[in-house]
C-alpha cells in the first residue's frame, strides 16, 4: 500500500469562534477524545483523507490569547511550540475580526505556518462587512479562507489552503512591528540570547523568546536560566514603562491591536453601520435582573425533565433487558456446573455492567440539553445570572449547573464540570458534588424516614437531609478554596457570545462523545470494581450443609454474614459503633458503595427478607424490624452517613477520569467518608446525651 | 501625571448603562490585565456600557462582542466618559 503523506494540523481559535463546528466538519465521525497529558484539558483528535494526503487534526483548547495565564493557553502554546504541527488553522468569527485576530497575531509571532479560517462569513456579510481578501492575506502573511462551517461551506477551500501552506518552503516572516522603542529593547534582548547560547531561544526562536521575556511571561522567564539576561529584561521593562507609561505586556498587546486595526481599516469595508441586532433584545429579557433567574429556573427544569423523566423510559427498557439477560443466563446454564462462574456472570458482570449502562439514557439526554444551552450561547448568560449567588460561596456562576445536576446523579454532574474553565474551580466543584443528595439515595430515605418518623415529621426530615447536604457542600468548598485549592479566584471576565442556532450535527456529536466516553472509561473501571465487590460478598462460601435447616432467605443472609463483606461488617462494628451502627448496617454500607440504592437491598438480605425491594409488604415488614432494632436517632444517623459519606464506586471512577488523577478520587472517597464519620458520630453522641438527659 | 490621570477618571463600576467610555488605565496585576487585553479591554480602548445594575457586574459592548466584567475587575478599570 502506498504511504500517504501526512500533514499534522492544529486547530486554534477563540471560544465561540465555531472552532468545534469546523473541526467536526473536517473530521466527521472519525475522532478521538482524550486528555492532554497531565491536565484536565480535553484533547480531541481526528483525521481526514484528502487529495492523497492524510490530514491529522488536533483541536486545541479555545483561548483568547497565548499568554500562558491559564492551563488552556499553556496547553495550546506548548502543542504548537513542541509538537510543531505542519499547519495551524486559526478559526475566527469573521463578523468580529478585530477581536478574533488578536490570537492570530500571537500565532504569527510564533512563526507557525498559519491558515485563517474566516468562519461565519455569512453573518459578517449580513452585518455589512466586505473583505478585500487578497489585500488582507498580504497584510497578515497568511492564507484566508472564508467559510460557513455550520452549513458546510468552505471546507474544501480550507483543506486546499492547508495543503498549500504545508507545502510552502519560504520561511514565515512575522509582519508585526512593535514600534521603535520596543523594537530597540527586543533586539537588545535577542542579541543577548544569541550570544549566551540560550537553549530555549535556540529552540523557539530568539525573537519570540525575547518578546515573551519582555512581556514578563512567567513560564519562559523561569526557563531562561541566565540571570544576566533576566536583569536586562527587567531594565528594559522599567525603561519602557518610563517612556511609554504602561507595562511592557500591555504595550505589546496594544501594538497587536494597532496592527490589527490598521489591517482591518485597509482591507475591510463596513457598508452598513453596525446595528444592534436581535441578540441585544433577547439579552434584555434573558439577563434581566428579575426575569433572568425564573427563566433560568424554567430552562433548567426542562433539562432535568428531559434527563430524568424522558430518560426513565429507555432506562426501564435497559433494566428489563439486563434482568432478562441475567435470568436467561441462569436458564440456559448447563446444570449445576461452575455455579460460581454463573454467579460471577449474573451477579457480578451483568448486574455490574447493567448498573452502568442503565444510566446511559440519562447521560445522553442531559448532555443533549446542555449542548443546546451551550451551543445557543445561553450558558454564558446563565453563568452571568447565577454568578451573583455563587460568588458568595467562592465559585463561578457556571458551577451551579453541575451542582444542580448532582441532585439527579453525581456521574453526569461530575462530567458536566467540563463547562468550568478554571481547574481549581472545577476540582472544588467536582469534589463536593456527591454531597448533593442524588436520586439513588432516595430509596434509602424512602425506607428509613417512614420507619422512624411520624407522618408529619417525614417531609421536614427529608428537607433537612437535603439542606444538610447543601450546607456541607458550601462549607467544604469554602474550606477547599482556602486550603488545597487556594489560588486567585479568576476574575469574572467572560464573553457573552452572540445567540446562534445549534446544528443537529454538533449536538449529536457532542452527545455521543459524552455517552461513549462514559461507557468506555467508567464502564471498565466500574466493571472491575463490581467484580471485586461481588467477590467480597460471595466468598468464602459457607461449608456444605451448615445452614440446611434454614429457609432459603435465611441461608442467603447467613451466607452473606459468612462472606468477606459480612466479616468486614462484623470487624467494622467497633469502629462504627460510635455512630450507632452495628454489623448489619456495616455490611449494607459496603454494598452501598456499589450503588447507594443497594443499601436497601442489602438490608433486606441481612434481615432475610429476600431482595424484592419493590414489594410494599416486604418494605413495611423491614421497617418493622428496623424499628425494633434501632432508635429514630440511629435511623437519622444512617441517613446522615449515607448522605455525607463515600460516593458510589461509579462516582469514584468518574472523578478519577475527570480529574485525571487517582489522588483526587481517593481524596474525595476518604475525605467525604471521614467527614461523614465525624459528623455522624457527633450527632449520635450528642443526640444520645440529650436523650438521656430528657 | 498619574495623579492627573486619576482625577480625570472614575472606576468603571460607577458608569451607568448607555455611556461610552475610554479606558484611562487599569490598576490590576498581569493576569487580569492580560485577560482583559485579550478581550480588547486595555488602555485607550473605547467601549459602551450596556448593563450596570449596580452590583459590580457590567456587560460592555466592545469590538462587536459583549463581555461581562465582574466585581473584582470593574473596580480596577478606570475610564473617562467619551463625548
Amino acid at each position: 500500500m502506498e504511504q500517504k503523506k501526512e500533514i499534522r494540523v492544529a486547530l486554534a481559535g477563540n471560544p465561540n469562534s465555531g472552532k468545534t463546528t469546523v473541526f467536526n466538519l473536517l473530521t466527521g465521525a472519525r475522532r478521538h477524545v482524550g486528555n492532554y497529558p497531565g491536565v484536565t484539558v480535553e484533547k480531541v483528535e481526528g483525521r481526514r483523507d484528502y487529495k492523497g494526503f492524510l490530514l491529522r487534526f488536533v483541536d486545541l483548547p479555545g483561548t483568547y490569547s497565548l499568554a500562558a495565564y491559564s492551563t488552556e493557553e499553556l496547553v495550546a502554546r506548548h502543542f504548537i511550540l513542541d509538537e510543531k504541527p505542519d499547519v495551524v488553522v486559526d478559526v475566527l468569527d469573521a463578523s468580529n475580526p478585530e477581536r478574533h485576530l488578536y490570537l492570530a497575531t500571537q500565532l504569527m509571532e510564533m512563526r507557525t505556518p498559519l491558515v485563517l479560517a474566516f468562519n461565519m462569513s455569512d453573518v459578517a456579510q449580513s452585518q455589512g462587512l466586505e473583505f478585500d481578501l487578497k489585500h488582507l492575506e498580504g497584510l497578515l502573511g497568511s492564507r484566508i479562507v472564508p467559510m460557513v462551517a455550520s452549513k458546510g461551506k468552505g471546507m474544501n477551500d480550507l483543506l486546499d489552503a492547508v495543503i498549500e501552506t504545508a507545502a510552502d518552503k519560504t520561511p514565515i516572516t512575522p509582519p508585526m512591528h512593535y514600534g521603535k522603542d520596543i523594537e530597540a529593547e527586543l533586539s537588545r534582548i535577542e542579541h543577548l540570547l544569541i550570544e549566551s547560547d540560550c537553549e530555549v531561544s535556540a529552540r523557539y526562536g530568539s525573537r519570540w523568546v525575547a518578546l515573551k521575556l519582555l512581556e514578563g511571561d512567567a513560564e519562559l522567564c523561569s526557563r531562561v536560566k541566565h540571570s544576566d539576561i533576566l536583569k536586562v529584561v527587567e531594565a528594559a521593562q522599567v525603561r519602557l514603562k518610563t517612556i511609554l507609561g504602561d507595562s511592557a505586556d500591555i504595550l505589546i498587546a496594544d501594538r497587536r491591536y494597532g496592527f490589527i486595526s490598521g489591517a482591518c481599516q485597509e482591507a475591510i469595508k463596513h457598508t452598513v453601520l453596525a446595528r444592534h441586532d436581535i441578540s441585544d433584545k433577547v439579552d434584555l429579557v434573558l439577563t434581566h435582573r428579575w426575569l433572568g433567574l425564573p427563566i433560568f429556573g424554567v430552562l433548567m427544569y426542562l433539562v432535568f425533565y428531559l434527563t430524568f423523566t424522558l430518560g426513565e423510559y429507555p432506562m426501564g427498557w435497559l433494566e428489563t433487558f439486563f434482568d432478562w439477560l441475567g435470568a436467561a443466563t441462569v436458564a440456559v446454564w448447563p446444570g449445576e456446573n461452575l455455579l460460581w462462574l454463573q454467579s460471577l456472570l449474573v451477579d457480578g458482570v451483568i448486574a455490574g455492567v447493567g448498573g452502568v449502562v442503565v444510566f446511559l439514557p440519562n447521560i445522553l439526554f442531559l448532555f443533549l440539553g446542555i449542548a443546546v444551552l451551550e451551543d445557543t450561547g445561553y450558558m454564558a448568560r446563565a453563568a452571568f445570572i447565577m454568578d451573583r449567588i455563587m460568588h458568595k460561596i467562592g465559585l463561578h456562576g457556571k458551577s451551579f449547573i453541575p451542582m444542580l445536576i448532582g441532585f439527579g446523579c453525581s456521574i453526569p454532574a461530575i462530567m458536566a464540570t467540563r463547562i468550568l474553565e478554571n481547574r481549581r474551580n472545577r476540582l472544588a466543584t467536582m469534589l463536593v458534588i456527591p454531597l448533593m443528595s442524588c436520586g439513588a439515595r432516595i430509596p434509602i430515605y424512602a425506607l428509613l424516614i417512614p420507619a422512624f418518623f411520624p407522618p408529619h415529621w417525614r417531609g421536614p426530615v427529608m428537607w433537612l437531609i437535603y439542606i444538610i447536604g447543601i450546607v456541607a457542600a458550601i462549607l467544604c468548598i469554602n474550606l477547599l478554596r482556602r486550603s488545597l485549592l487556594k489560588g486567585e479566584s479568576v476574575p469574572f471576565v467572560m464573553e457573552l457570545p452572540p445567540y446562534r442556532m445549534p446544528t443537529w450535527k454538533g449536538l449529536s456529536i457532542h452527545m455521543w462523545d459524552r455517552g461513549w466516553m462514559y461507557l468506555r472509561k467508567a464502564g471498565t473501571i466500574i466493571l472491575s470494581l463490581s467484580i471485586v465487590l461481588w467477590f467480597l460478598m460471595s466468598f468464602p462460601t459457607p461449608p456444605e450443609g451448615r445452614f440446611d435447616h434454614l429457609t432459603p432467605e435465611e441461608q442467603y443472609a447467613a451466607g452473606l454474614k459468612y462472606s468477606i463483606a459480612g466479616r468486614i461488617g462484623k470487624a467494622m462494628e467497633p469502629v462504627i459503633r460510635p455512630m450507632g451502627f452495628d454489623w448489619k448496617i456495616g455490611t449494607a454500607l459496603i454494598g452501598a458503595t456499589m450503588a447507594k440504592e443497594v443499601f436497601v437491598t442489602q438490608l433486606s438480605i441481612v434481615y432475610s427478607l429476600g431482595d424484592e425491594e419493590e414489594d410494599e409488604e416486604t418494605l413495611s415488614l423491614l421497617r418493622q424490624r428496623l424499628r425494633a432494632d434501632y432508635s429514630s436517632l440511629q435511623g437519622f444517623c444512617i441517613m446522615l452517613f449515607c448522605l455525607l459519606s463515600t460516593p458510589c464506586i461509579a462516582t469514584v471512577a468518574i472523578t478519577r477520569k475527570e480529574s485525571g488523577k487517582w489522588r483526587w478520587a481517593l481524596f474525595q472517597f476518604f475525605g467525604l467518608t471521614a467527614m461523614a464519620y465525624v459528623v455522624t458520630t457527633a450527632v449520635f453522641q450528642i443526640g444520645s446525651l440529650v436523650q438521656s438527659l430528657i | 501625571m498619574q495623579t492627573n490621570k486619576e482625577t480625570q477618571s472614575m472606576p468603571l463600576i460607577q458608569v451607568p448603562a448607555g455611556k461610552t467610555v475610554e479606558v484611562v488605565f487599569i490598576d490590576a496585576g498581569h493576569g487580569l490585565k492580560n485577560r482583559l487585553a485579550s478581550m480588547g479591554v486595555l488602555s485607550h480602548s473605547t467601549f459602551k456600557v450596556l448593563r450596570n445594575e449596580g452590583a459590580g457586574r457590567l456587560i460592555v459592548g466592545i469590538k462587536n462582542s459583549k463581555v461581562v466584567i465582574g466585581r473584582g475587575a470593574s473596580g480596577k478599570i478606570f475610564v473617562r466618559e467619551c463625548e
